[in-house]
């Protein structure tokens, strides 16, 4: 499958049908990362086309040592998460909850046509974490990712992943009990 | 159960959530822990449930891949045109420069000379 995967990269590098088709294995995945990163159907369609752009303009810096090319992609798509945040905070001055329930979340709340109070509690809870906290619930649940492939992503070893994810449940519990909703 | 058998005994059941380990929250392992390892796993079960993954819109995905596939290609055009073979190599510009030059140089200083012999003694004085 790895080998697969580089003789497909190594084509795209001049075929547009080959990079055609390393995109559609992964389109999905990416869309759905960067949608449960920001809680918007609009911001996610913009996040993975610029995903893919850039992937395509940098493909030929890509090189198989060690990493996938799944979390080359992954790593674009957090890059490019991170920076509409910082737009995000330089462009609206709204309080973060604020921003959490009225914008970001509108859509899923939308998707969820019976949302129950603590499906919301949970994902206020989840949307207090840090970033870095946030993207591992994402990837292992959200993305099905395994905790090497994780680590591959963030720049962890195996060991740290599972560490921080004991962590994040913590704190997520934490402040679940903090909003009294546990 | 040391904080270590903990997290990795949660990252277990995180697999057995995603389908990759056959472990759910019934056979978390026992000892001391077992209420706070149940407590989490169950916390996980709900994460899980509230980031259930979503598809692109069908319109959106080939829409995208219309439009990467059109920039690829201007790409590689563009690549390609950047990466055909000077015409001729840099020496044989920069000779042809300097025989261009010497000719000219040739030709004016002949029809300089041409020009004094013609001129009438009063003129070449002047």
């Amino acid at each position: 499958m790895e080998e697969q995967e580089r003789l497909l990269v190594e084509r795209a590098r001049t075929d547009p049908a080959a990079f055609s088709t390393l995109y559609r294995m992964y389109v999905d995945r990416i869309y759905n990362y960067t949608y449960q990163r920001t809680g918007s159907h609009a911001d996610a369609e913009d996040l993975t086309a610029r995903t893919f752009l850039k992937a395509l303009v940098h493909l030929k810096t890509f090189v198989f040592r060690g990493v996938p090319f799944s979390a080359w992609l992954y790593r674009i798509a957090h890059n490019a998460v991170v920076n509409w945040y910082r737009d995000q905070h330089r462009h609206r001055v709204v309080s973060l909850d604020a921003l959490i329930v009225s914008t970001r979340e509108s859509d899923r709340l939308e998707d969820w046509t019976a949302a129950r109070q603590d499906q919301r509690a949970l994902l206020g809870a989840l949307r207090k974490l840090p970033q870095e906290r946030q993207e591992l619930l994402i990837l292992k649940f959200s993305e099905g990712l395994t905790n090497a492939e994780i680590g591959q992503v963030m720049g962890r070893t195996e060991g740290a992943i599972k560490s921080l994810y004991h962590r994040t449940l913590l704190e997520l519990r934490e402040q679940l009990r903090e909003s009294g909703t546990e | 159960m040391g904080q270590q058998d903990v997290a990795g005994a949660l990252a277990t059941h995180a697999d057995g959530l995603n389908g990759t380990a056959m472990v759910t929250a019934a056979n978390l392992p026992g000892g001391e822990s077992r209420p706070e390892l149940a407590e989490l796993s169950s916390l996980a079960e709900r994460v899980k449930l509230v980031l259930a993954p979503v598809r692109a819109p069908a319109a959106y995905r080939l829409k995208l891949e219309r439009d990467l596939r059109e920039v690829a290609r201007q790409r590689m055009q563009g690549e390609m045109q950047i990466a055909e073979p000077a015409p001729r190599p840099e020496w044989l510009i920069g000779a042809a420069v300097a025989l261009v030059g010497g000719i000219a140089y040739l030709l004016r200083s002949r029809s300089r000379s041409e020009h004094d012999l013609s001129a009438t003694p009063q003129q070449r004085s002047a």
